[in-house]
């Protein structure tokens, strides 16, 4: 994973948003004066004095949630998709489908897609293929939790099935550890 | 050959039993609170109670992050300056990658974001939401 401790300064966007919904607006700042950059900083008030090496954000514009990531190209490419199937026992209702990637820190869920029972993920053309998996967690009743896990390769696989099967929820919560 | 169909009945009588076993038939209608859900599996935001100071407030976390408060930083939907206790609400997503399953989606215009950080940050006093007017956090 990328860390904040890797030679990564000057290239780093800051995103911000008030809610967590679907369609998360997050707002960026795309002033180019606009830097965001890890470096040490001194802080200290009549107590103490604290020594920090990371990112300094300023809070405000009630917004919750923030996010420092690798710069976006702001270019507008062609998009890409990849469709998800999976089994006759799940469905939109009792499931949540993401993209989590090996080696770059991103996950994002993916949309349903009810009329053909799919999950879909559309996204700007990658420079490179990112290889990751595609998780379904499903609850279909009271304690009945099914898993399904499967790797895929953005920007190469178009479409996937991923199988399900029933799982205890103390396993589920493994796997989903050591991602 | 009167006695051929009784025992072939036993038979298929025996072999039905033989392979006996429930078969799940799960409710179709059945729908999950996504952040109910995932609070199964994903800790909430970590509450701090903290007494702000005359002079400037911070507050060093469990996650290794620093809340900066100057004095007067804080104000409430009627615009006053908040002071005495509050509550910070706060969370660093991005030191495990499962945490962000429970984070807003990191696509921005179609664009995949690899996040470097992320964290949530809620702040109320009372039960009341209070903002940031002058407030810096350092992860």
């Amino acid at each position: 994973m990328k860390d904040v401790n890797e030679n990564t300064n000057g290239n780093s966007q800051l995103f911000s948003s008030s809610d967590i919904t679907n369609n998360t607006n997050w707002h960026t700042e795309n002033n180019d004066n606009f830097e965001i950059k890890a470096q040490n900083w001194s802080i200290s008030n009549a107590e103490s004095v604290i020594s920090f090496y990371g990112y300094k954000i300023s809070i405000g514009d009630n917004n919750n949630w923030y996010c420092i990531s690798d710069k976006l190209s702001g270019e507008s490419p062609k998009n890409q998709q990849i469709s998800v199937s999976f089994d006759a026992i799940i469905n939109h209702h009792n499931t949540i489908a993401y993209f989590v990637s090996d080696h770059y820190n991103t996950v994002v869920k993916l949309e349903d897609n009810d009329k053909n029972r799919r999950f879909n993920l559309t996204f700007a053309s990658l420079k490179e293929p990112i290889s990751g998996k595609i998780i379904l967690l499903s609850q279909l009743g009271d304690e009945i939790y099914h898993f399904g896990m499967t790797n895929v390769v953005l920007g190469k696989d178009e479409t996937i099935n991923v199988k399900s099967e029933p799982k205890d929820i103390k396993d589920i919560k493994a796997i989903l550890t050591s991602l | 050959m009167k006695y051929i169909l009784p025992r072939l009945l036993i038979v298929v009588l025996f072999v039905s039993c033989y392979k006996d076993q429930s078969i799940f038939i799960p409710d179709q209608t059945y729908t999950i609170n996504n952040d109910l859900f995932l609070s199964r599996f994903i800790a909430a935001p970590t509450s701090y109670l903290v007494n702000l100071q005359l002079g400037k407030t911070i507050v060093h976390t469990s996650e290794n992050m620093i809340v900066e408060i100057p004095y007067e930083g804080l104000i409430d939907q009627q615009g006053e300056v908040v002071e005495g206790e509050i509550k910070i609400e706060i969370k660093n997503f991005s030191d495990k990658t499962y945490n962000l399953l429970r984070s807003p989606r990191l696509v921005y215009e179609n664009q995949l974001i690899f996040c470097k950080k992320m964290f949530y940050i809620s702040l109320s006093q009372n039960g009341q939401t209070i903002f940031a007017k002058n407030l810096f956090l350092y992860i």
